[in-house]
């Protein structure tokens, strides 16, 4: 079942877009993606000396009168991309709990997913959910529209819950990923950036072109004070502290906030990732059919 | 200017100023909140014990609430500032006759010689230089009572204004009103019209108490209420009835009658009659020292006879005035009856004799037996004369009762007499004006038993024989003897006792219609439903213009003199007299009577009263303050940082 966020009109405008790469993938399948392989596209790639066995349609004969060499003119193949989507399911996701950030990440990374399948391309989805809740923590690739609402029955069985290691859960993850290609995490990627620097290395090393979506709520930039106090509590950790929130107080946790987000914005820009930054009280529409083309994550 | 709390209870309230902690305390059970990471909250507040007042919490905005809180008991408590504002003083100017009289003149010639009212209003001034200044008065006569010149109050500073004031101000001839009726206006004074303080200005005495205890525990307060007394006691002289006596059956015979109430005084003085309009003298008498120094307070009284027919009379006293207090009461005016037929109902067992009375001219003669007598129908007749009989009760109309029978109920009967003699009589009475007693011999009398109002005028050797008196405003005349038939000249005697006693009981004098100062007249509606007329311009003195416009309805006699009123389109002349012989007491003046001052409570007003405090409340701009700061303490809620934006 979608979400309510995904009407036809919706989905008919999502299937304009493609998922935009830096780099060319290798695929099994003839696709919409510029492929590292020279083979039958249209796009003209290079020469070589003509080899016994060639297709002889490929000799540029207007060389041959040149040279008297035989040439065999080369093109771009266009294969199949294959994405994978990570989706943050920790505790943390669920909270602040009025700002629904844990379905805002779900229809974003819905509507990444109805791009590549209206794409033509390969799309698996992967949640990164503490250890005890997972049964089965990621999917197979799957190609079609149709598989749209596989994985949204996939997410509808899986909430946000517990603690997760993210460098943990990444490897266990990578380690059954054999395709390189399009790499796309959503979270609120409010962890220490050790963990994340850490994290990109290993989705470096799958020859990934990365980009992260970082969904914070509205409350998490701005959040009420407590000037009584407030015993915070932890929603991964069960880590509680005792708070003044007072004017104050917030003003060093907006500092803080601000910081973390601009060295999270800082280590992506060093990594060659795309990073997005979305709220939960803005605009959903606008922020995946306009802002992400205009990062240059779909095209 | 000091400020105070009018409702100082009110403070009771800081007890619960306490309850202002309680949401604070509250709040300190933390409220457990979920957050999705907690890193980025470490360490972010300072630790609850280093804060002071421990664990609690105080924000700035606890310490605006607090005074919020407490701006609202002050208001609670109703601060004000007590402003003094400006006194009101009411003066009282005594404006009776007495106020008239010279000031003890030992130390000044006559020309110098200054009455008590102008004294009144130089010590005036004195008593208000100890006034503020800011201070606002009015100023009241007591003649009529509670009459004001001044429509508004008048700040004393502009005090050309308040001597302007006073110069218009004159004093009238009547006496004093009563003590209840002047404790009564001080009351409304100082009760309903909201005035602080009263300095009335007379020359009377407060009256002394007794004992010192009376002293402490009057209720009199002298910050409310000043009586100043002005003058010294001397003696004056006084004339204290004047009346003329015409007698319808000889009207051209003219007594008079005046009476001097005459103090110790060591000049030689007279008595005049003048002309009222001309002012021409008619008959003087000399007055009796010797009698007047026996009784220092002696009256005397002079009789005047043959004085010719005028239309007005005026008594008068020559005296030095130096050596009297008061001229006011040194006058007296009179004016002459009209001659009327004098309607005359004779009862009488024997009417034939009766009939005798006609030849008496001006006189109307109605006859009736006994048995036909209803008192019912006696209002016609001028009086009555019952002869040789007696009704049951006094007739309502004057009477004479001419040798009333054996057992009437009205007068005890003596012994009987024959041809008893004179010996005594009233002297000066009109019954026995004119009367040769020698020659008066009646053939038969029944000597009477006198009452105490009716008491003997003419004793004989039997007993009284004719007894006079007043009762109920009538007149009632008894005989022991038979005076009818009238025979004119052929029983002289007898027929001037006659005509006394039916020109006694016709006179009119002393009866109501008789006017003294300070009676009020109302005025009788005319016909066609209009007012009366008044006065004249055929008076001789004219009342207080002021006086007219301020009673409309009702004139009050003030100023001795005749008045002629027209009424109906009938001319009616009064004369008006002053006749106090209280007012005229200058040796002895009546005191204000302390207990009737007493019995009004506005006199027990304590004299803190008489700094006039205003109290201006301060709890609207407190109210203002406190709006201000519920206003600046949503700012500083609202007001909440600015969040700053990620990204």
């Amino acid at each position: 079942m979608l979400p309510p966020l995904f009407t036809p009109q919706f989905l008919a405008r999502l299937e304009t877009l493609r998922i935009r790469t830096r780099r060319r993938f290798l695929g099994n399948r003839p696709g919409g993606h510029l492929s590292p392989r020279r083979g039958a596209g249209l796009e003209f790639a290079d020469y070589r000396r003509y080899a016994p066995g060639d297709d002889l349609r490929y000799i540029d004969w207007n060389l041959y009168g040149r040279t008297d060499r035989l040439y065999i003119k080369q093109f771009q193949q266009e294969e199949e991309l294959y994405t994978s989507l990570f989706l943050d399911l920790s505790a943390s996701m669920a909270y602040p709990t009025q700002d629904y950030k844990h379905e805002a990440a779900r229809d974003i990374i819905l509507s990444l997913a109805h791009v590549v399948l209206a794409g033509n391309d390969a799309v698996k989805l992967s949640v990164l959910a503490g250890r005890s809740t997972q049964a089965q923590s990621t999917t197979p690739f799957f190609r079609g529209r149709q598989r749209l609402f596989t994985l949204a029955d996939f997410l509808s069985t899986h909430s946000p819950a517990g603690q997760v290691d993210v460098v943990q859960t990444f490897a266990q993850q990578l380690q059954t990923a054999h395709r390189p290609g399009k790499a796309i995490w959503i979270s609120d990627f409010l962890f220490p950036l050790s963990v994340l620097r850490a994290t990109l290395s290993l989705l470096r090393g799958m020859n990934s072109d990365i980009a992260l979506i970082q969904v914070l709520g509205h409350e998490e930039i701005d959040p009420p004070l407590f000037p009584a106090g407030a015993r915070m509590v932890d929603s991964e950790s069960g880590e509680e502290t005792l708070v003044y929130f007072d004017a104050r107080a917030k003003q060093t946790y907006m500092q803080r906030l601000d910081r973390h987000n601009r060295e999270l914005q800082s280590s992506c820009h060093q990594a060659g990732v795309h990073y997005a930054y979305f709220v939960t009280h803005q605009d959903l529409l606008g922020f995946i059919l306009h802002e992400l083309p205009a990062l240059g994550l779909l095209r | 200017m000091e400020f105070t709390f009018l409702s100082p209870a009110a403070f009771s309230l800081l007890l619960a100023l306490p309850l202002l902690l309680l949401p604070y305390l509250l709040r300190q059970r933390h409220k457990q909140l979920v957050i999705p990471a907690l890193f980025l909250y470490q360490d972010i507040s300072a630790p609850a014990r280093r804060r002071m007042w421990g664990r609690l919490r105080l924000t700035p905005l606890f310490f605006l609430q607090l005074l919020i809180l407490l701006l609202l008991v002050a208001i609670a408590a109703r601060p004000a500032v007590q402003q003094e504002t400006a006194q009101k003083i009411a003066i009282v100017m005594d404006t009776s006759a007495s106020m008239q009289a010279r000031t003890d003149s030992e130390a000044r010639t006559l020309s110098e010689a200054r009455t008590l009212f102008d004294m009144a209003k130089t010590r005036l001034a004195q008593e208000l230089s100890s006034v503020s200044a800011e201070s606002l008065v009015s100023v009241f006569t007591t003649n009529p009572l509670g009459t004001t010149l001044t429509e508004s109050t008048l700040p004393l500073s502009d005090m050309p204004n308040i001597q302007n004031i006073l110069q218009q101000l004159s004093v009238s001839d009547a006496p004093d009103p009563s003590d209840t009726a002047l404790a009564a206006f001080f009351t409304q004074l100082l009760d309903e019209r909201g005035f602080d303080r009263v300095f009335f200005f007379t020359d009377r005495p407060l009256s002394q108490v007794e004992d010192s205890e009376q002293v402490d525990n009057s209720k009199i307060d002298p910050q409310t209420l000043r009586v100043v007394t002005l003058g010294t006691p001397r003696p004056n002289l006084a004339i204290t009835d004047f009346r003329l006596y015409r007698s319808p059956f000889y009207p051209d015979e003219i007594q008079a009658t005046v009476r001097v109430d005459a103090e110790e005084t060591p000049a030689a003085w007279q008595v005049v009659i003048e002309d009222g309009q001309t002012n021409q003298r008619l008959m003087a008498q000399q007055a009796n020292q010797t009698a007047q120094q026996a009784n220092q307070t002696a009256q005397q009284t002079f009789s005047f006879s043959h004085l010719p027919v005028t239309n007005t009379y005026r008594a008068r006293i020559l005296i030095d005035p130096k050596e009297d207090g008061l001229d006011l009461d040194n006058e007296a005016y009179a004016v002459l009856s009209t001659l009327k037929d004098v309607q005359v109902l004779l009862v009488t067992p024997r009417p034939e004799i009766g009939e005798s009375l006609r030849h008496i001219p001006n006189l109307e003669l109605t006859l009736q037996t006994p048995q036909a007598y209803d008192p019912e129908h006696v209002s016609p007749f001028g009086f009555i004369l019952f002869h040789l009989t007696a009704p049951e009760v006094l007739p309502p109309t004057p009477a004479a009762f001419l040798l009333p029978p054996e057992g009437n109920r009205l007068f005890s009967l003596g012994q009987a007499a024959m041809q008893p003699r004179i010996t005594n009589w009233s002297l000066g009475h009109p019954l026995t004006a004119y009367l040769s007693f020698s020659l008066l011999r009646p053939a038969y009398a029944q000597a009477l038993q006198p009452a105490v109002w009716c008491p003997s005028i003419i004793h004989s050797t039997a007993g009284p024989l004719v007894l006079a008196g007043e009762r109920t405003g009538n007149r009632y005349v008894a005989t022991g003897f038979d005076i009818l038939p009238y025979l004119g000249q052929k029983n002289l005697p007898v027929s001037i006792l006659t005509l006394n006693i039916l020109g006694w009981l016709a006179d009119r004098a002393g009866r109501p219609g008789h006017y003294t100062t300070g009676d009020v007249v109302a005025p009788q509606p005319n016909s066609n439903g209009a007012n009366g007329e008044y006065p004249s311009t055929g008076q001789i003195r004219f009342p207080h213009e002021t006086t007219f416009q301020l009673l409309k309805s009702a004139i009050p006699l003030n100023q001795q003199g005749v008045y002629t009123f027209r009424e109906n389109g009938a001319e009616r002349r009064v004369a008006v007299n002053l006749f106090s012989p209280e007012e005229a007491r200058l040796g002895k003046p009546l005191s204000l009577s302390r207990e009737a001052l007493e019995a009004f409570e506005a006199f027990g007003v304590p004299s803190e009263t008489a700094e006039r405090t205003v109290d201006q409340p301060l709890w609207p701009w407190l109210l203002m303050a406190v709006l201000s700061l519920c206003g600046l303490e949503w700012w500083f809620v609202a007001r909440a940082v600015e969040p700053v934006q990620s990204g």
